[in-house]
């Protein structure tokens, strides 16, 4: 037992720091002493954990820095910043000072302009051009462990170079090199809009006067000018801006940010066009270019309409913060182009406001603030947001896709109006409900039409079947149950429909005749359960028979009626895919699109409409000629707002159509030459509009057919009046339109300015104020408001109104009571 | 296996115990600005991402509820670093990175070797900074010197004034002292 090892012997031994014949002597021991074995391995487990620690922490021994040793413990516990440890796997994606670049054949690279998580982007010049390219790039270190990487990288650059347009970052090459794949795109100097956004922000704007405002964001300078004038992709922003104040209120600024967006939505537009969503707008990938341009980058997440695969329909990719409702609740939603609407008009908000729409940091409170949340008005954060282009933005912003824009063109169009300071089309989103007792009425007519049709098709149908007999009951009890209806006899027309409705329960007429009528039923009553049976009757018919026309569009007039407009679209598109040439799904489409203020579609659907039925009367039904009428009479409407010369044309023919005998078509002369300049046009407009009174039936039948035609006229004869200066006759017709239930605020306003003008400033100021407390709330925030009431598309416009309330408040002399 | 410290996590709740609160910050912050900076963040935002989690642990740490069969707190540390640096990417670098990339970083294979190799080494420097607060000075310096310098024992025993007996029971006591910490804090992974 004297042979037995102490401690310091077994140390030694386990350290290898002893020769070799007492190792020899001791491996002896250790073989035959169980004493001195257990202790040996004690000891060795010991060291063996020892081993451990030592190894883990042995990049931390040479910690330089104390700050981060924890001061709890007092210091001197290992600690670290090196993450050389860790460099293996992050090695592509983190800077470091070693970096050694691809070789990729015909491009020299320079150095690195960005990074994302996918790959760098460098600065190189393409060698047999010699011209300077941003070159994105996809190390083949990350591709091998993430293919799905190289398809989404592939995908990107296919995508992208399939469009060519100036305000699309182009695409000159792509292709692999055996250190990656790599993309050469057009080099261009510049900062994304997130940068200028965060640099506005960072003055405090959002909290400064509106003068102070003014005054930084007139710096014209400040938007044009980049640090980095040498080719670099990501501009420094200058280092200082100046407060010098140019221009009022911040205007240059918020021109300036509306080009942009009016140009981005235009780029946008061109990309849908090829089939492309972008799926990840945000201020972020807008490119401010040094030339002033704005540029889309990253066509990274877009999704090809031919192309399912590689992103998951529903699956969450781009960035939250800018994505539509539609994008973050999608599960297996098919995304459509109204997406990267919405992410331009949230990026607009951010314009606008330097700041979020929405204001949520967690994640999660974002989605659902995306999901449920308005955002505030632009101008409760900054009041001098012009109100057009807080309408324009709140509108692409709608929650629900068929409230936005239905094209990013559509956008361009109304910031393009706000640029040439023309009204624009967007209504604010309270007002889309509103409109509905306005669009409600616009009905009968169109109903008529399809009663008369179907009665005409009904003696064709009975020869196709064999059961003659059932088919003239049936044909009888249409024909009666027809009658009804148009005589509001709504129980007995509904007897007779649902008794034909036992002979031959799929009876496409029946079916299609009797929803109509519970439309018109609703339009008297009121009841929505009327709605949904007319709805459930036109899908029995349209079951019946998918690919007739007139159900169809029947069922297009009902969502309208029951205000879903786009649901109301889709179904008059289906009935144009049906028959492209059906005159009346156009004029509905046409009309829903301006109801909706989308007036260049509409104008377009109107145009077609008027093509399918033609300019001649011969040979046309006089039956039919009404609705011909009412094409001509609607495209007329739109063009007159929208102040095409063509108007003129439209009118004659609608009249000639009508043999002069259409009081809303001679209401709507009236209006167009009221539109023009001149004493010759204003008396011709008060004759036109007088005649029109006389041919319209007198107020009464309004809540029937709803038209509108007798107060419009006297409103127009009262506005010539006053042009021609003849203060008496206008004030007359002012009350002949108050009585005929005119929209008071006109009326009024003619009366203060025809009672100004006579001296009587009392009296004046009076109508001055009933005008302004009976002032339209459509046209508070909303520069037009278009109705359809089931005659003639209308238009009522906030300058017609503010001009008159100028004039009175001129007169008046007194410019302090706020409309 | 995986029983971060129950003691720790349970105390951190208390929110009365700051010392409590104190070694946890020390323990957890730099493992996730180190984790952040691993996952290529400069150091600058890997502060902030450090400083977030911290924040959101500080609010959360309350409700905690620890249970070694349920969840395990590496886990639900390493999802909440995670969510941080996605959303300072997308919030702060949005030209270079996309929630897509992100998608497909999160979705590579588990186990995440930097998470788990920080993990360790965090919880060790942790688990000897507190040793060496316990004990005498001299067995840890013994311990530094012998175990993690191999400083030869005489060099040991001449510096600190020790016999090579007392230097390595210091090695002893400090190894079974910090074992006893590691298994209770990470599990026996050595």
């Amino acid at each position: 037992m004297e042979d037995c090892l102490n401690r310091d012997q077994l140390e030694r031994y386990a350290r290898g720091q002893l020769d070799r014949t007492t190792v020899r002597h001791l491996k002896g021991h250790l073989a035959s002493c169980a004493r001195c074995k257990t202790a040996y391995d004690v000891l060795r487990r010991e060291n063996k954990f020892a081993a451990g620690v030592k190894g883990i922490l042995a990049a931390s021994d040479s910690s330089p820095t104390q700050t981060e040793t924890p001061r709890a413990f007092g210091g001197g516990a290992p600690t670290s910043t090196d993450i050389s440890l860790l460099a293996d796997e992050s090695a592509t994606i983190r800077t470091g000072p070693r970096e050694r670049f691809p070789e990729i054949e015909g491009y020299q690279i320079k150095r690195v302009v960005g990074r994302g998580g996918m790959g760098v982007v460098y600065e190189a010049v393409q060698q047999k051009l010699n011209r300077p390219v941003a070159l994105k790039f996809l190390p083949a270190l990350v591709s091998s462990a993430h293919p799905e990487l190289v398809t989404r990288f592939k995908r990107e650059a296919a995508a992208a170079a399939r469009l060519h347009h100036t305000n699309i970052i182009p695409i000159y090459d792509f292709g692999e090199s055996p250190d990656g794949y790599y993309y050469a795109m057009e080099l261009i100097s510049g900062q994304p809009l997130s940068a200028v956004i965060k640099r506005l922000a960072g003055m405090d704007i959002h909290l400064a006067t509106s003068g102070s405002l003014a005054a930084i964001l007139t710096e014209p300078d400040v938007f044009t000018r980049t640090g980095a004038g040498n080719g670099t992709a990501a501009g420094e922003p200058p280092s200082t801006v100046s407060g010098s104040s140019t221009g009022a209120k911040g205007r240059v600024y918020y021109r300036q940010a509306a080009r942009w967006m009016a140009d981005a939505a235009e780029a946008l537009h061109y990309a849908h066009l090829q089939g492309m969503i972008h799926r990840d707008i945000k201020p972020g990938n807008l490119m401010l270019c040094t030339d002033g341009r704005i540029m889309i980058l990253d066509f990274g997440l877009v999704k090809t309409t031919d192309e399912h695969s590689v992103t998951a329909t529903g699956s969450l990719v781009g960035t939250y913060r800018y994505m539509s409702p539609e994008q973050v609740g999608a599960k297996r939603i098919t995304l459509d182009s109204r997406t990267d609407v919405y992410s331009l008009g949230a990026t607009m908000y951010e314009l606008l406001t330097f700041q979020p729409a929405l204001p949520a940091t967690e994640q999660s409170e974002l989605l659902s603030q995306i999901l449920f949340k308005e955002p505030t008005p632009p101008r409760k954060v900054i009041p001098s947001v012009p109100v057009d282009l807080q309408t324009i933005c709140l509108k692409a912003m709608e929650k629900s896709p068929s409230a936005r824009y239905q094209t990013a063109k559509a956008m361009a169009t109304d910031l393009n109006s706000y640029l040439q300071d023309l009204a624009i089309v967007a209504r604010r989103p309270s007002f889309v409900r509103r409109t509905g007792k306005f669009v409600r009425r616009r009905r009968l007519e169109a109903i008529t039409a399809l009663a008369l049709v179907f009665l005409a098709v009904a003696a064709l149908l009975g020869w196709r079947y064999n059961m003659e007999t059932r088919r003239r009951e049936i044909d009888g009890l249409v024909k009666g149950g027809v009658e009804h209806w148009q005589q509001y006899e709504w129980t007995a027309a509904e007897r007779d429909f649902q008794q034909a409705l036992r002979s031959d329960p799929h009876d496409y007429r029946v079916l299609v005749n009797f929803a109509n009528m519970c439309g018109d039923q609703y339009l008297v009553q009121k009841d929505r359960a009327l709605l949904r049976k007319e709805e459930e009757l036109l899908n029995r018919a349209i079951q019946v028979a998918p690919r007739r026309k007139e159900a169809w569009n029947a069922r297009g007039v009902l969502y309208q009626v029951w205000l879903r407009p786009a649901d109301a679209i889709t179904a008059f598109e289906k009935v144009i895919a049906l028959d492209p040439n059906y005159y009346a799904a156009w004029v509905n489409l046409g009309t829903t699109q301006a109801v909706q203020r989308d007036l260049a579609e509409a104008e377009r659907c109107l145009l077609r409409g008027t093509e399918c039925v033609g300019d001649k009367a011969e040979g046309v039904p006089p039956e039919a000629r009404p609705y011909h009428v009412m094409a001509w009479r609607r495209l007329a409407a739109v063009q007159i707002y929208l102040g095409r010369s063509e108007a003129e044309h439209s009118l004659a023919v609608a009249r000639r159509l009508s043999d002069s005998k259409d009081p809303p078509t001679l209401v709507l002369s009236a209006v167009y030459q009221l539109a023009q300049p001149g004493e010759a046009e204003a008396t011709e407009a008060v004759d036109l509009a007088v005649s029109a009174a006389v041919v319209s039936q007198p107020s009464g039948t309004e809540g029937r057919d709803g038209d509108q035609s007798l107060p419009r006229a006297k409103r127009a004869v009262a506005l010539g009046a006053l042009r021609l200066r003849q203060w008496e006759r206008a004030a007359r017709a002012a009350e002949e339109a108050l009585a005929a239930k005119d929209e008071p605020s006109y009326a009024h306003l003619v009366l203060a300015v025809a009672a100004g003008q006579r001296g009587d400033l009392v009296a004046a100021r009076e109508h001055l104020r009933t005008a302004e407390t009976t002032w339209p709330d459509e046209l508070r925030h909303a520069p037009f408001h278009a109705t359809d009431d089931g005659k003639s598309l209308w238009f009522d416009t906030a300058a017609e109104l503010e001009a008159l309330q100028a004039e009175a408040r001129r007169l008046v002399g007194d410019a302090s009571t706020q409309p | 296996m995986e029983t971060t410290s129950a003691t720790l996590l349970g105390r951190v709740r208390d929110v009365r115990d700051g010392d409590a609160w104190r070694e946890f910050f020390a323990l957890y912050f730099p493992l996730i600005r180190k984790y952040a900076r691993a996952r290529g963040l400069h150091a600058d935002d890997a502060e902030e991402v450090a400083q977030e989690c911290m924040k959101l642990l500080a609010q959360h740490m309350r409700r905690f509820r620890y249970s070694p069969n349920r969840g395990r707190f590496r886990g639900y540390l390493r999802t909440l670093v995670q969510h941080q640096i996605a959303s300072l990417w997308r919030r702060k670098r949005p030209r270079q990175a996309r929630a897509g990339d992100f998608e497909a970083w999160a979705a590579a294979p588990a186990p995440d070797a930097p998470w788990e190799r920080l993990w360790l080494r965090e919880h060790l420097v942790y688990c000897v900074a507190r040793l060496e607060l316990r004990c005498a000075d001299h067995t840890v310096q013994a311990f530094r010197l012998y175990v993690l310098q191999d400083w030869p024992v005489e060099r040991v025993c001449e510096t600190l004034g020790l016999s090579a007996n007392q230097v390595y029971l210091a090695k002893t006591r400090m190894i079974r002292r910090l074992r006893e910490e590691v298994t209770q804090l990470v599990g026996d992974v050595l």
